[in-house]
């Protein structure tokens, strides 16, 4: 398919026709019609970037065939050939046609070329602004999405300590067990809002290589998260055949949420809670699997876990916050990385990421 | 003495179910207490509890995961009304967008809307209206 840019020329004159396509066939995927008509069946379903008519021409003027054009082809580029200058036309044509450019018959081809490239700028032009905006759309729909959601999150904790106030003070007794509820949603109110800091260095700092041992990564991620539950075992393993290059933090963060998730989601009914760990990496690719005996993921839900603020589990003191895989997933896309996850309840669950070696 | 209703509570926080019946013990609302941390549990107990006395006061949260409060009304709708007319429901809110509340308004089965953290200044006065405690309170 070609990826020149096409331009429709309209004009009762079959030489003008001829000659107009021969000089810019090569440079342009030119279309011709003799009539209004014609030109409407060569447009149906076809995106034309430039529009040329002629103005005098039985049964329909330029100006009133692209009056027409503009519901169909509202992105079109819109020129008007006249050989009369008549000031009427083209108030009409920039009125009701919503034309670009005016030109004078007999034009001379170099000055046409010149006033075609402009077109195409202004084409361009128009379009990167429309897909700038729609870009600005999506990333707005999001932070209304993300304000929704996050003030709900950031509110039901401190609900939840405030709660706990009200009864203290009505039982005029603090005691322990208020003290550790309050502290539990603190610290579940600041995971909350470290993750948001993670998505937000995430989508905004450009992805920094540096070398990486998978080894040391995975050592000091575990020495970390073990504090969560200190009974869980892991079962890991690591072969790292050659240098790696990729992003340190990203790679970590990672690392991080899938097995703080595998820590989370334990099943209590199993006697032991076992996270299975392994990580292979070659001069191509580093290869993760995380896979734990908890409580699993039910298939209906198994499609939505990336999504922000999605919560597959009914939740408990252990909840979610809804953010962390989509965060996981954020970071891959960023740095090139896949993630699949597979699932069955009450068995346990095992995601698997690819990411790319950036050593070249 | 203890006012004798008996009361539902559903709410997929475990914090906020251990809340509201701290406030409803301490303040003598009622000793009859059933918990739920998910809808479905509780519409399973109201099912198997066809034929008997239904709590008089139920009190549902919102946002829940999987069925929510909304969606508990959805299935609570299609039980007889002879069973319906004598338990009334409380909607809690912690979410401040208007279109859930007035939702949960405009549904006929629910008497009343409170927000989160429940509040005992808001609570009392409104069973006192609704019947559910006796005056003295």
């Amino acid at each position: 398919m070609s990826k020149k840019i096409k331009i429709l020329y309209v004009d009762d004159e079959a030489n003008n026709l001829n000659s107009f396509r021969s000089f810019f066939r090569k440079e342009y995927d030119v279309y011709t019609a003799e009539s209004a008509f014609e030109a409407f069946d060569l447009m149906r379903g076809v995106d034309m970037q430039i529009l040329v008519t002629d103005q005098r021409m039985p049964q329909m003027t330029g100006v009133e065939f692209l009056e027409q054009t503009i519901l169909t082809h509202p992105d079109s580029i819109r020129l008007l050939i006249t050989g009369y200058s008549d000031i009427k036309t083209v108030v009409e044509a920039v009125n009701k046609g919503q034309i670009n450019k005016y030109i004078e018959k007999p034009w001379d081809w170099d000055k046409l070329k010149l006033v075609l490239e402009n077109c195409v700028d202004l084409y361009n032009g128009r379009r990167a602004l429309k897909l700038k905006n729609l870009e600005l759309q999506k990333t707005n729909n999001e932070l209304n999405r993300f304000i929704y959601s996050a003030s709900h999150d950031l509110r039901s904790p401190l609900m939840s300590i405030l709660g706990i106030v009200q009864l203290a003070k009505l039982e005029e007794n603090l005691t322990l067990e208020y003290l550790n509820i309050i502290e539990t949603n603190i610290l579940k109110l600041d995971e909350f809002i470290k993750n948001i800091i993670k998505y937000y260095q995430n989508s905004r700092s450009d992805e920094l290589l540096e070398k990486i041992d998978f080894k040391q990564m995975l050592a000091s991620e575990i020495d970390m998260l073990q504090n969560l539950d200190s009974e869980v075992i892991f079962d890991t393993n690591v072969v790292q055949s050659s240098d790696f290059m990729g992003d340190y933090f990203r790679i970590r963060l990672v690392l991080n949420n899938l097995i703080s998730n595998a820590i989370k989601y334990k099943n209590t009914t199993n006697s032991e809670h076992v996270i299975n760990i392994q990580i292979s990496s070659n001069n191509k690719e580093a290869n993760f699997k995380v896979a734990d005996n908890g409580v699993g993921i039910e298939e209906e839900h198994l499609s939505n876990i990336f999504k922000m603020f999605y919560r597959a589990q009914a939740t408990s003191n252990k909840q979610g916050s809804g953010i962390g895989l989509f965060i996981v997933k954020e970071s891959l896309e960023k740095i090139g990385g896949k993630i699949a996850v597979k699932s069955t309840q009450n068995i346990g669950t095992e995601f698997k990421v690819i990411i790319p070696n950036k050593i070249e | 003495m203890s006012n004798n209703i008996s009361v539902m509570l559903i709410d997929d926080n475990e914090l906020d179910l251990y809340l509201y019946e701290k406030f409803i013990q301490i303040k003598n609302i009622s000793n009859l207490i059933v918990k739920f941390l998910s809808a479905r549990e509780a519409l399973d107990y109201l099912e198997a509890h066809k034929n008997s006395k239904w709590p008089e006061l139920i009190i549902l949260d919102i946002h829940m995961p999987i069925v929510d409060g909304f969606g508990f009304l959805k299935v609570y709708e299609n039980f007889p009304l002879e069973k319906r007319k004598s338990t009334h429901i409380i909607m809690a809110s912690s979410t401040l967008d208007s279109g859930d509340n007035e939702k949960a308004l405009r549904n006929p089965c629910v008497s009343a809307l409170l927000s989160k953290p429940i509040n005992l200044d808001e609570l009392v006065p409104l069973l006192k209206v609704k019947g559910l405690l006796k005056e003295g309170f």
